[in-house]
Order: C-alpha cells, then sequence, then structure tokens
C-alpha cells in the first residue's frame, strides 16, 4: 500500500515553488489582515525569488507586503481595499507607484473582494451584492456590473469571481499532511478554497495525532493545501494570533526606510533589503537579523499582553 | 472589573482633545445598540468603551469578525459576516476621511486628476457599504483644515447626503446617515432642508471665526452657536483609567 504524501516542503523548495505558481506572474492573493498573521517570510521570498507581474489581492488593510512587493518592482496591480501603514501613516512606495502610473491601483473594498472569493468557491461566476449604494467607488470597481436579477427587486450588483493563481497564509500551525489551524476565523478558510494553489507558512509543525483529537480547530482542511512550509515566526514584523505581537520598532525602520525610497533616496531602503530579504541565509539568520532571543521573547510577551494584531 | 478610583478629579478645561471627541461621540450612543468602527482606531473604540463603561451596559460592538461587549470579545464569526452586516446593518458607525464635504461625503481615494492618475493617491477604504448599510454614522476627522473640509469631495468614498435633502432616498438608501460631525475645533450637524452641515457648537477656546476659516464651505449657521459641553470628571476618569490606561483593553 502507498504511504500518505506529506505537504511539507523546505524552506529552500520556496523559490522553486513560487516560480512555478507565479511563472508569469499571476494573481496572488495574501491573507491575514494588518499587521496580524500576514505571510511576510513567504512575501520576501517572493522579492527573492524575482517574481514580476503581479496581481495583488488581500484586504481589508494591506501594508509593508504589499509596499515591499511594490517598490521591487514585482507588482503590476493591485486589488487591495486599503493599503496603509496604520500607525505609521500613508504606504509611501505603493502611493507612490500609483501616482507615477508605475502600478494600477484598482479600486475595490472588502466585501466585493469576500464575495468575488465566494462565487469562486461555489463555482459560480459571480456572486449578487445588495450593498455599496451611494459611492462613487461602484463607477471605477473593475469587478463589478450592476444587474437586474432574475426574480424581481432592485438592481444588484455582480461581483465577478475571483480565483487566485496562489495564496499564501500564515497560520499558527498545520499538520505535515497540510491539515490548518490558522487560529481565528478570518477568511482564510474562504481564500483557501477560492485559490488554485495554496501555500501556508506556520510558525510549527504539530503531530498528526493532535489534528485527530480536535480535528474543530483545524481552520483549512489538508485538502486544499498544496504545502506546508515550517517558518518559525513566519508572519513577523507583522504578529500572529496567539503567538507574538507586530514588531512596531521593526515596522517603524520598513516605513522609514520606505518613506525615503518613494523621496527618490533609494539608499536606506536598499540597506533594509541588503539586512532582512536579501540578505539572511536562512530563517535562523533572519531571526537573528531581527534581534534574536530577546526580542522575539519580547513579541512573544507582547502577544500575551493582547497586543497581537 | 476592577474599579480605579483617583483622589484628584480634574478641572473641567483639564481634558484634551482626543478625550472631548470621544465623550461627545460616546454621549450620542444609546444602551441596546450594536455599532463598530476600524480596527486600531483609538478615538472611535474608546466612545465605544465609554458608552459601554458609563451608560450602554447592553451596547455591543463589532464587524466582520469579533463581537464586543462590555468586557472584551465574545463571539468570533467568519468573513462572510462582513458581507452580511455591510446588507443587513449596525446602528452606528465612525468614518473619516482625507476630504469631507459639507454634504458630509468622504473620500479616502485620490485627491486631484482622475482615478487611475491621482495627484495624491489616499489609502482606499476596506468597506464602502458602512455608509449606506447602517443606521447612522459620525463624521471625526483627526484635522480641521479648509483644505479637508471642501465644497465638493474629488470622490465619494463613504456616502453621505451625497448631493442634497434627499441625495440617499433617490439612491435607494433609507437609512439616516450622517448625523454628527465632531472635529478638532467644533461639533456639527445636519440641516434636514439642505442635507450640509450646520455648526452646533465650538470648543471651548476656540471662536466661530477660526472654524469658518478653516472650513472649505459655509456652514448652515444657527442663532447661536453653543460651547461644547465639557467631558464630566467620571467620563475623563472611565478614559484615563479604564479605557487608554488598560493594557490589551
Amino acid at each position: 500500500m502507498p504511504e500518505r504524501k506529506t505537504k511539507i516542503i523546505k524552506m529552500e523548495d520556496v523559490p522553486a515553488f513560487l516560480k512555478d505558481a507565479l511563472s508569469k506572474g499571476g494573481r496572488l492573493l495574501i491573507g491575514g489582515n494588518g499587521y496580524g498573521n500576514r505571510p511576510n517570510a513567504l512575501v520576501r521570498q517572493i522579492v527573492t525569488a524575482g517574481i514580476r507581474n503581479l496581481s495583488l489581492f488581500g484586504g481589508p488593510v494591506n501594508a509593508n507586503d504589499v509596499d515591499m512587493l511594490v517598490a521591487v518592482g514585482a507588482v503590476k496591480e493591485t486589488f487591495c481595499p486599503m493599503v496603509s501603514a496604520l500607525q505609521f501613516g500613508m504606504a509611501p512606495n505603493w502611493r507612490k507607484a500609483a501616482e507615477t502610473g508605475t502600478i494600477v491601483a484598482n479600486g475595490i473594498d472588502q466585501p466585493s473582494t469576500l464575495a468575488g472569493l465566494m462565487a469562486a468557491d461555489l463555482g459560480i461566476p459571480y456572486m449578487p451584492l445588495a450593498c455599496m449604494k451611494g459611492t462613487d467607488l461602484v463607477k471605477v470597481h473593475p469587478l463589478l456590473k450592476k444587474y437586474t436579477p432574475p426574480f424581481g427587486g432592485e438592481d444588484l450588483y455582480a461581483v465577478q469571481a475571483i480565483r487566485p493563481d496562489l495564496a499564501i497564509i500564515h497560520a499558527p500551525a498545520a499538520d505535515i499532511y497540510g491539515n490548518v489551524r490558522d487560529g481565528s476565523r478570518g477568511s482564510s478558510h474562504l481564500v483557501a478554497k477560492a485559490s488554485q494553489r495554496v501555500l501556508v507558512s506556520v510558525d510549527r509543525i504539530i503531530p498528526y495525532e493532535e489534528t485527530l483529537r480536535n480535528p474543530e480547530e483545524t481552520t483549512i482542511p489538508c485538502r486544499y493545501v498544496a504545502a506546508v512550509v515550517e517558518i518559525p515566526y513566519g508572519a513577523h514584523p507583522a504578529g500572529c494570533t496567539g503567538g507574538y505581537a507586530p514588531d512596531t520598532d521593526h515596522l517603524r525602520e520598513y516605513w522609514q526606510a520606505a518613506a525615503s525610497n518613494a523621496q527618490g533616496d533609494t539608499k536606506l531602503f536598499q540597506a533594509y533589503l541588503d539586512k532582512y530579504v536579501l540578505g539572511p541565509s536562512s530563517n535562523f539568520d533572519y531571526m537573528e537579523r531581527i534581534g534574536g532571543a530577546k526580542r522575539l521573547w519580547e513579541l512573544q510577551r507582547g502577544a500575551s499582553a493582547g497586543a497581537a494584531e | 472589573m476592577t474599579q480605579i478610583r483617583s483622589a484628584a478629579m480634574p478641572k473641567s478645561s483639564d481634558y484634551t482633545i482626543e478625550e472631548l471627541m470621544a465623550v461627545v461621540l460616546s454621549r450620542d450612543l444609546q444602551d441596546g445598540e450594536s455599532g463598530g468602527t476600524g480596527a486600531g482606531d483609538r478615538v472611535g473604540d474608546a466612545a465605544i468603551k465609554l458608552a459601554q463603561l458609563t451608560r450602554c451596559p447592553n451596547l455591543s460592538s463589532g464587524g466582520g469578525t469579533g463581537y464586543r461587549g462590555m468586557m472584551g470579545v465574545e463571539a468570533m464569526e467568519d468573513s462572510r459576516e462582513l458581507i452580511a452586516s455591510s446588507t443587513r446593518g449596525f446602528d452606528f458607525m465612525f468614518h473619516s476621511g482625507i476630504q469631507h464635504d459639507k454634504f458630509g461625503n468622504m473620500n479616502l481615494h485620490f485627491v486631484g486628476g482622475d482615478f487611475h492618475h491621482p495627484k495624491f493617491k489616499g489609502p482606499g477604504v476596506p468597506n464602502v457599504s458602512y455608509a449606506d448599510a447602517v443606521q447612522r454614522f459620525y463624521i471625526y476627522p483627526n484635522s480641521h483644515t479648509a483644505r479637508n473640509f471642501v465644497e465638493r469631495v474629488d470622490f465619494i468614498s463613504i456616502a453621505g447626503n451625497i448631493d442634497g435633502p434627499d441625495g440617499r432616498r433617490k439612491r435607494g438608501i433609507l437609512t439616516e446617515g450622517p448625523r454628527l460631525v465632531v472635529t478638532p475645533l467644533c461639533v456639527m450637524d445636519f440641516d434636514k432642508s439642505t442635507g450640509t452641515m450646520r455648526l452646533k457648537s465650538v470648543h471651548e477656546s476656540i471662536t466661530v471665526e477660526e472654524v469658518l476659516k478653516n472650513t472649505g464651505f459655509k456652514p448652515i449657521m444657527p442663532a447661536k452657536v453653543d460651547i461644547t459641553t465639557p467631558p464630566t470628571a467620571e467620563e475623563l476618569r472611565v478614559l484615563r483609567q479604564e479605557i487608554w490606561a488598560a493594557p490589551g483593553r
């Protein structure tokens, strides 16, 4: 009898996986929200793999993840409801690229993103939406059409199905077969089901017996997952549910570098990329570069004080 | 809940604009209501908690995922709830933009040029439907200048009264829309006959002239402009000691 295949891939196999899934660019969805549960280690791998021509989906709020991919020229267009540095202000590289026409920043919001993913999940061409009244966003939304519903009633908006070529997700844990514990009931379950392929980074691999003991804690069943890679602190500088808080000092360092880059002085930003994105020889090397054991302990303590996300 | 009593009660003038804004917003919320604000929004979040802790123990807040009662998050829903609540709605919501106009429309997408050739690109907004689906909303920008209070927004991200007293109804929106505008300078409400902003009160130490000079349109002027009622000592105590000082709240 053949053995059940595991979904585990090694960190060093990630670039090849990404190049295969996104060989011509395509639609990439980045999971998480704001500074919570973002697959930032995988985002850095996209930079080092030299992926180009991406159409980025995400939401509700994307931050340094999208800003960095735009800054390195990996992005053709964004379908992100909001791109912001949040408490640190605006996202300068994304903003400048939209203002100069380097990228197309499409107008879309989160309910319409979710509706498009739901349509893809259900295998139907569009999903009706009964909201978005009175806003100018409906005039520029690239995936929206007003239509008269067949059973009467007021006109509705149809959102075209969104089927990403690849979704990248970060979660606290998964087993070797790809049963993922997301730790929250955000949109990652829907994202995983709507996407053609799903790559999940996790802080740790849990024993399969643990999945069998508490199957209700599995938020993404393995059938939707193409590969799992164990990357401790893989959301950093974002935080991860129950594990560690966002690294605000590191985020400030990123946004300062991003601001000067958008103003035409690339030195700080290149130094950031060299130190944290292109330079690290391994994830452990990255963990040393962000401050090592002391910093990681501080971020863990931050999460237990309720500061995750 | 741990009650921290302070011996020193602040004087009525001893408060910040941020505290005043949270208090004014909080006082308009009613017990039993349900509403929400953006993630990481300090003032809107404090307004909700202040209402819960002083007058409204049955008030709940939440959006696409978590639902929060008086003591913290009580329920998690999945992401589809964001669509459901964008259709079914809430009682109230807090909003602010990079431009606000006299009809209470807000813009977070761009200023100058057009959508795909913006002079200034704004961050966008996660959910435009919390303007039409919620019963009422509050506008509370952290600055008030002639540049962010304009005659007409360049783009309606969040729909206020749109273009007049029946602007919402003409578009099939049956909810009240914008109710109060609470800025660092003043409080405005909306004139029913025109659907435009009307000066209601100015904050202590702010003059009517200052408000007019910093507003890019002429708000409707009432016969008498009040001074915004300052926070009470108890409101300040709850804000400072139970909301903003408490980690993880």
